[in-house]
Order: structure tokens, then C-alpha cells, then sequence
């Protein structure tokens, strides 16, 4: 049985080189060798994906590089979460969504998937999402984050508009955190659309996330 | 003095004139001009060309653009754009959810499309008033990256590197619609007096491919497409391009826009001679940049790339947008004829 850092290494390297096949084979091992579950998310395929991300930041990775990846890694997870006992713990609820008219859902898909890898709960409410529902479903959910992607800078007045609704209802404790081009091209919008935070990648918007809100 | 023509002429052979050409790509603003909302503004030719010609005698930069807006594409397609007070419209959905409906999806001929019907008429005014002396540009976008416009990007990204099955069944029907329109679409534009086009290739750049993906799809399909069109086209990453910036020479483009990550510098001697180099003013960060900023950034773009001609001061990306206040255009503009002297 190879150390937990040869399967590691081995594990990213599938990843890297998209290959499901290879990263299907070496997490049925794992099972069959009778790793526990828990350790081959948190030990195995957790690390690969920060590095993934790691590489992302740096600008060394593409984005058709991050969603293979970011798929294969979820069908991992997937595949080791049916061999627990009880489902895990979850970290709480998030909501992502596109502002209204904005169908550009490449950036939301790969946050949400980071951040269901990181354990929370998230509700992708999908493309071009009126901000009464943005707000609606994080109260009837609980969530304590509302995520918006915005690659236009005309619909992205929505989320001054989710901001808006919040305050008037007095949520104002629901905090909001923002990514996609705009934001990425010029950090200050964040702020200008009422933002409480952004996010440059899909593992920063988790840092972000847990930064705000925490475990909860 | 140069007309705007003979500038733009010489910077595409790599020689130097008396200053760089200027292109603010300025789709929006014309409608301030004439005091009228974005919707009536691009849906009607002759306010197009006169908001261009109003533009450009207020400014004096180096070339008009008849196109309002890429996403008009998409009515052939029989999609419906919702339209905004302050910027670009958006699709009111997608054409198809389903690889098998590309098979159905009936491409209407841009003749029969109102809207662009309207924009050629705005691009035959242009050329009415300045053919010969003002570059007439035209546009559409990139036969790779329509696709993920009328089934949507995530579908697009899926067929290519993900379903295999599905891949080798339709990925060739989605470029051929794509390339048919596209073609069809630009050479109607020439004919109606544009010199040049630019191709929007948003999901082939830098930003989404990798290099080996990039060469295997795209490329095959930009150069078919570049040969079809009769007339110069600029390749527009949408996204960067600078990883990219060796294959460029092979595509049969005259120039191509870099975005604000692409390190002109590094790229001036791989295309020196062989592409122009367009770009790369952050637009997003033109908003509210202050005019002593623009100049900075402005200053630094013409001294990396203006050397030995073969370059074209631009924003980023498709568009300067709406919210970017007259002072920071005028800022730009100026700047470029200060600091792009030759
Ligand atoms: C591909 C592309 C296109 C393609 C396809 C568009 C489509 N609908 O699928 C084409 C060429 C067709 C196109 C057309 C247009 N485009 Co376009 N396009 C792009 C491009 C190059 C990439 C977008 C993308 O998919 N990126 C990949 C994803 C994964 O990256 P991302 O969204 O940034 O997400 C990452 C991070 O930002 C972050 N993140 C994302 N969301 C979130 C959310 C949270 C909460 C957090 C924390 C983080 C986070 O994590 C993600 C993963 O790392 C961008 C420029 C760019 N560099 O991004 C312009 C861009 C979005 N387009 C732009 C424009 C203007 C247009 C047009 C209006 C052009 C025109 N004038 O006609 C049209 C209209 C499109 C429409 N109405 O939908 C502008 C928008 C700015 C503006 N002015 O509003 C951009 C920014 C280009 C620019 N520099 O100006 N486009």
C-alpha cells in the first residue's frame, strides 16, 4: 500500500492530466484498501483541489483546465460520500446565483462547486435571478451568504438591489459577496454596488466565505 | 497631417506615422450625444452613424464603428435581447438546451433580421461620409464562441471537454452553423462599406483555453473562417491572448486586442512585422480611473508597443462602457496623442 502522500501526489497528478479513469481507479483502491472515507475527502482529494486553485491564482491553470477538474474531483467526492455512514456535518447554507439579465454561469458553477467541496451547503438558484428571490431564499434557508456572480456591469446593479431588500427587511446581517470579470478588472465596484466583500477566484470566494461567515 | 485612414493603414504595415491610431471603442456613448435611450439608439441606423459621426468630430480619434453591439448575433439564432438603460442588451434565454436541437435551429439570413438590417444601414452611412478618409469597422463574434451563446456557456464547455459521445455526434454541427452565419454575417458588412471586421472570440482566449485545446479547435476554425471573409479582420480575444501571441501570425488576421493581463512588451517582437497589436486600457477601471491615471496607463502602453509601427491604442474588451464619464474619454484620447507621437 502506497503512503497517503504517494496516492496524493498520484491523485493530482490524474487531475491534472484530466483523467477520470485513472483518478476513478485510485479512489476505488483507496475504498477497497479500506481508507477510511472521511480521510480520502479530507487527505487525498481536498489538497489536490487547493492546489488546483493554488494554480489558479497564479494564472497557471485555464478555466477549461478548472472545470474538468473541478468536475472530476466532485464525482470523486460523490463516489466516497455514498461509503459514509451518516452524511457529514455541512457548514451551513450559501446562495449563488447571476443578477438579473447576466447569463454568463461559468464563474457561479465553479464557486459553488468549490464551495460545496468546502462543505457548505449551496443553493445555485441559477442565471439571471431577481434580487426578491436572491433574498427570499436565504431567509426561508438560513443562509448567511448570498453569493452573486456578475460579469456585466449593467445587471450588476442587482446586487445594490439585494442590498437594498436585505436592509428594508432587516437582514442586514445576510452578507453579501460578489466575484466574476468586473470585479476582478476593477476590486473597487465591490464596495460601489454594496457588496461586503469579493473575491478574484473560485478558493478565494471560499476563504471569503468562511472569513465572513465562519463554520457556521 | 495623416487622415485617420492613412494612419491605421500604416500602422497595419508596421511602419510609423506621424502618431499611433486611437480606438475608443465607444458603442454607448453616441446615444448621450443625441440625448436618446440605448434601445432606440441601437436599434436604428441612422442614429447609430450619426452618434459615431458626433463622436468622433467631439473627440477626434481614428475610426468609426458601425456595429451597436455583438449580442444583435444572436437575433439570427431567433433569440429576443432585453435591453437596458446603461449598457449592452442580454438574451432573454437561450436558442437551444439540448445538443440534438442544433439540428432544428433554423439561422435566419442577417438581411432579414431588423435590427441588423439597421446596422448595416449604419455602417453605409459611415461609409457615405468617410470612405477613404475614417476607417469603417464592422463586427460579429468568432464562430467558436457563438455557440455558447445560444445553448449557453456551460453546455458549450461540456460538449467540448466533457462528453465524448456527444462530442463526436454534434460538435462539427455547432461550428458549421456557426461559421455559415458568421461568414455570411461579415461579408455582409464589408459590402455595405465596412474596411475591416472584428471577430469576438471570447471563449477561445487565453482566459478559458489552454494552448494544445486552443490549437486543436479553435485555430483551425478561426484561420477557415479569417479566409472566407473578404476583407482584413481583427481577432479580438475578448479575454487575453498574449499565451497565445506566437500562433497569432498563422490565423490571417491583421491586428489582434489584447486584454490589460497581456504584457505588451513581451508580445511587440513576437508579432513585430506580422500582427498588429490592439489594446489594452482596462475598460472596467476607465469608470472611475481619474485622467492623471489614464494618462499613466496610457503612457505605459504606448511606450511598450508604439516602436516601429504595428500597433493600435485601445480598451480592453468589446466595449468602453456607459458609465465612463466624457473627461476620462477625452483623457484617453488625448493621452494617446501624446504619448503615441512617432
Ligand atoms: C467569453 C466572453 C464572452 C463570449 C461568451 C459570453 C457568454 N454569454 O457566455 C462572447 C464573445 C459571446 C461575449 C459577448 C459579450 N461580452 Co463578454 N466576455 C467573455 C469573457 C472573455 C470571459 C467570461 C467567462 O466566461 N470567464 C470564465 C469564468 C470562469 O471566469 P469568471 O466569470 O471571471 O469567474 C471566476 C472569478 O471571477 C470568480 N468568480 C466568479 N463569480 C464569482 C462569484 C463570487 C461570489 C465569487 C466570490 C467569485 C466569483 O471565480 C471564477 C472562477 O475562477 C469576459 C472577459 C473576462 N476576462 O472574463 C468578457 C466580458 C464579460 N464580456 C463583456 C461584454 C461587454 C460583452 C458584450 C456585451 C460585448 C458587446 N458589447 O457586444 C457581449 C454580451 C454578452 C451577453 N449579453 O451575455 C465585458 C463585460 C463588462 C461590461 N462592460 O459590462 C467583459 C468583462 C469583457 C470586458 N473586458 O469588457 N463575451
Amino acid at each position: 500500500m502506497p503512503t497517503i502522500s504517494e496516492i496524493n501526489a498520484r491523485f493530482l497528478h490524474y487531475i491534472q492530466s484530466l483523467d477520470q479513469q485513472g483518478a476513478d481507479k485510485l479512489i476505488s483502491n483507496c475504498l477497497k484498501a479500506g481508507l477510511p472515507p472521511e480521510q480520502i475527502i479530507t487527505k487525498i482529494i481536498m489538497p489536490a483541489i487547493d492546489a488546483i486553485a493554488e494554480k489558479q491564482k497564479n494564472r497557471e491553470v485555464v478555466v477549461a483546465q478548472i472545470y474538468v477538474m473541478a468536475k472530476i474531483a466532485e464525482n470523486e467526492i460523490n463516489k466516497v460520500l455514498v461509503e459514509m455512514p451518516i452524511k457529514p456535518r455541512t457548514k451551513g447554507t450559501v446562495i449563488i446565483g447571476t443578477p438579473m439579465g447576466d447569463y454568463h454561469g461559468l464563474g457561479k458553477k465553479l464557486v459553488a462547486t468549490f464551495l460545496r467541496l468546502a462543505d457548505y451547503q449551496v443553493m445555485d438558484l441559477g442565471l439571471s435571478v431577481n434580487h426578491f428571490d436572491f433574498v427570499n431564499m436565504a431567509i426561508a434557508f438560513n443562509a448567511k451568504i448570498i453569493c452573486v456572480s456578475a460579469l456585466l456591469l449593467h445587471t450588476a446593479l442587482g446586487i445594490t438591489e439585494i442590498r437594498k431588500e436585505l436592509d428594508s427587511r432587516g437582514y442586514n446581517h445576510i452578507k453579501i459577496v460578489v466575484g466574476g470579470a468586473l470585479f476582478n478588472f476593477n476590486p473597487k465596484l465591490s464596495n460601489k454596488y454594496g457588496a461586503d466583500a469579493m473575491a478574484p477566484n473560485a478558493l478565494d470566494a471560499v476563504r471569503v466565505v468562511r472569513e465572513l461567515a465562519g463554520d457556521f | 497631417m495623416p487622415t485617420p485612414l492613412e494612419r491605421l493603414l500604416t500602422a497595419l504595415s508596421h511602419k510609423e506615422a506621424d502618431r499611433i491610431p486611437i480606438l475608443p471603442v465607444l458603442l454607448q456613448h453616441g446615444a448621450k450625444e443625441l440625448n436618446v435611450d440605448l434601445e432606440k439608439y441601437f436599434t436604428n441606423g441612422e442614429m447609430l452613424a450619426e452618434g459615431q459621426t458626433r463622436l468622433i468630430e467631439k473627440y477626434e480619434y481614428d475610426a468609426v464603428i458601425g456595429v451597436p453591439h455583438v449580442v444583435e448575433d444572436l437575433l439570427a439564432f431567433g433569440q429576443k435581447l432585453v435591453y437596458f438603460p446603461n449598457g449592452a442588451p442580454v438574451l432573454g434565454g437561450m436558442a437551444i438546451s439540448r445538443f440534438h436541437e442544433i439540428d432544428k435551429l433554423v439561422v435566419k439570413d442577417p438581411g432579414d433580421v431588423p435590427e441588423l438590417r439597421e446596422t448595416l444601414k449604419a455602417i453605409e452611412l459611415l461609409a457615405k461620409r468617410y470612405k477613404g478618409t475614417v476607417p469603417i469597422l464592422g463586427a460579429g463574434i468568432a464562430p467558436f464562441s457563438l455557440p455558447s451563446m445560444f445553448i449557453g456557456t456551460e453546455k458549450w464547455l461540456q460538449l467540448l471537454f466533457d462528453d465524448e459521445e456527444m462530442r463526436k455526434q454534434y460538435l462539427i454541427r455547432f461550428l458549421e452553423v456557426s461559421m455559415e452565419f458568421c461568414v455570411k454575417w461579415m461579408n455582409r458588412q464589408l459590402d455595405a462599406g465596412a474596411d475591416t471586421v472584428v471577430l469576438a472570440d471570447g471563449m477561445a482566449s487565453a482566459t478559458i483555453l489552454l494552448r494544445k485545446q486552443f490549437q486543436k479547435w479553435a485555430m483551425p476554425l478561426i484561420k477557415a473562417t479569417i479566409a472566407r471573409i473578404n476583407g482584413p479582420v481583427v481577432y479580438e480575444g475578448v479575454g487575453s491572448l498574449g499565451d497565445f501571441a506566437d500562433l497569432l501570425p498563422e490565423l490571417g488576421a491583421a491586428a489582434a486586442i489584447f486584454d490589460r493581463y497581456d504584457n505588451l512588451a513581451e508580445i511587440k517582437p513576437v508579432l513585430a512585422g506580422k500582427v498588429t497589436i490592439v489594446g489594452n486600457i482596462n475598460n472596467i477601471a476607465l469608470i472611475d480611473w481619474t485622467p492623471e491615471q489614464i494618462e499613466e496607463e496610457v503612457k505605459k502602453v504606448c511606450e511598450a508597443a508604439k516602436k516601429g509601427g504595428g500597433f493600435i491604442l485601445a480598451n480592453q474588451g468589446p466595449e468602453i462602457p456607459y458609465d465612463v464619464p466624457d473627461e476620462n474619454i477625452r483623457a484617453f484620447v488625448e493621452a494617446g496623442k501624446k504619448w503615441g507621437k512617432q
